[in-house]
């Protein structure tokens, strides 16, 4: 196991924050956070790789990490050469990897920092992030601000990592993403793991019901319309007639959180 | 290190280019300087005694008076706060602060930035301090050099102190801008303080402009200086991002 989280638990004094938050990690394997914005994605985190200090709770890191933050910022008066040689003499990185991550996604080596757009910028972070030697890679909204093309690029190379024996934990709140590239999900909401899981078995748990707009059933609403309702129910609680609920359906049903 | 030095390298040539134009346009000034004040020189007595321009006519009584008495010693106090203020707070205000927390220990991300500014902090003001002794070896001026090693060291002490002040300050706020006012602000207030003769320990200028040799105010001055770094890192180290 590369990273055990145990009841992790960070309350901020507005009252937010994440409240006992259990989960494993395997070598081999990518895990992705999923919830809609201020659910307590980044403070998980934050707390795993040491930025912000939890108020209880256990994280177990076996390795090192290399951690893509939420606000992808480096120094502005580098040239993207000097940020991996800052990079380098900081932590072992394949500078390789990392000049052909860049050259891939056209951005130059002598280019300013100042100079990059907000994705170019975060592809050059992403470069820095996915070229350093480590046994996890824990990225924050990896594909935030990235163009279509540049944003596949990355997912595919995200995907490599898992056959080096490393694993990935990762944000994000494009369920289709997470998808293709996951294994595992843990879906948060205001704080609370709502559900976690091999992404196969949460879509074999739950399917979706239809019923009509007066009646209720016991379960997340997904949709409402002029005159039905789709409920996504766990499948041993649904009456006969349920239909497959695909996976956007169930985490934006879950994240969402209303309950009949 | 060599990052901390990129990021500092502005502040340090900068600071060294305008403290030598000063020290260059105060040598060149002093016969035009002493002009004006002959021809004021009813009331100048009123403040400053007669023989004032007489003295300023010797280059010894010149250099101390104008170079560390005046515009050097002056600057001591701001170049220290100007070494520090952004140490901590520009990476927490621009976000870079996660990239280098998470690519080094916090002690060795605190022992660096202060390495290197501390290093050149002190370089800068040695230079500044022996800029005279410099100049006057390679000129004709005749230039007693006997009070030199005490203004420097106090012009270092003197930096030392609101270096580490500013650096409590940059590591306490997460902008530029609150320590750097807090800091000027603690420097006016304790001047202000120090004019109270019991409160004089307050006022460092007068410290870092007397030419006394080595005093008890040199160890409490070096004493607070590195209690307010070691609170620095105390904080810094507990400090959430």
């Amino acid at each position: 196991m590369i990273l055990e989280v145990e009841k992790l638990s960070k309350i901020y004094k507005s009252g937010k924050g994440v409240k006992e938050i259990t989960f494993k990690l395997k070598e081999g394997e990518i895990l992705s956070i999923l919830g809609p914005n201020g659910a307590g994605k980044t403070t998980i985190l934050k707390c795993i790789v040491g930025l912000r200090k939890a108020d209880s709770g256990i994280v177990n890191l076996d390795g090192d990490f290399s951690y893509l933050p939420e606000e992808k910022r480096l120094y502005r008066w580098a040239k993207v050469s000097q940020m991996i040689e800052i990079t380098k003499s900081y932590v072992d990185i394949d500078d390789e990897k990392a000049l052909k991550i860049l050259n891939d996604l056209r951005i130059s080596p002598s280019e300013k920092v100042a100079n990059l757009s907000h994705g170019q910028a975060t592809s050059l972070y992403l470069a820095l992030t996915l070229s350093q030697k480590a046994d996890l890679y824990i990225l924050d909204e990896p594909t935030w601000g990235l163009d279509p093309l540049s944003r596949s690029y990355i997912l595919e190379r995200v995907k490599e990592i898992p056959f080096e024996g490393k694993a990935v934990l990762y944000t994000s709140h494009i369920t289709e993403e997470v998808e293709k590239t996951s294994d595992g999900v843990i879906i948060i909401r205001d704080g609370k793991m709502v559900e976690s899981g091999y992404i196969d078995d949460i879509k074999e748990k739950y399917v979706a019901v239809r019923t009509k707009k007066s009646e209720k059933i016991e379960g997340y609403l997904y949709k409402e319309t002029s005159d039905e309702k789709i409920y996504i129910i766990e499948k041993d609680k649904a009456p006969r007639d349920f239909e497959p609920a695909n996976f956007s359906m169930i985490v934006e049903s879950l994240m969402r959180g209303v309950r009949s | 290190m060599k990052k901390e030095f990129l990021d500092m390298r502005v502040r340090f040539f900068l600071t060294l280019i305008v403290m030598l134009s000063l020290f260059f346009l105060v040598m060149a000034l002093k016969d035009w300087g002493i002009e004006i004040l002959k021809k004021n020189q009813v009331e100048l007595s009123k403040f400053a005694g007669k023989d004032l321009l007489e003295k300023l006519k010797d280059w010894n009584f010149y250099i101390y008076s104008q170079w560390y008495g005046k515009n050097l010693g002056q600057f001591i106090p701001i170049i220290g706060i100007i070494f520090a203020f952004p140490l901590f707070s520009r990476e927490i205000e621009n976000g870079t602060i996660e990239y280098l927390l998470t690519r080094r220990k916090r002690s060795r991300v605190f022992s660096d930035k202060v390495t290197v500014s501390l290093s050149l902090l002190i370089i800068s003001i040695v230079i500044l301090s022996l800029l005279p002794l410099i100049y006057t070896t390679f000129s004709s001026i005749r230039f007693n050099a006997r009070y030199v090693p005490v203004l420097t060291l106090h012009a270092v002490i003197g930096s030392f102190v609101w270096y580490s002040v500013a650096l409590l300050f940059s590591v306490i706020f997460n902008d530029q801008v609150k320590p750097l006012l807090s800091s000027f602000a603690i420097l006016a207030i304790t001047t202000v303080v120090g004019i109270i003769k019991p409160l004089r320990f307050f006022n460092t200028y007068s410290y870092i402009m007397s030419a006394k040799g080595m005093t008890l105010e040199d160890i409490a001055y070096s004493i607070i200086s590195i209690v307010f770094i070691y609170l620095s890192y105390e904080i810094f180290k507990r400090e959430e991002f």
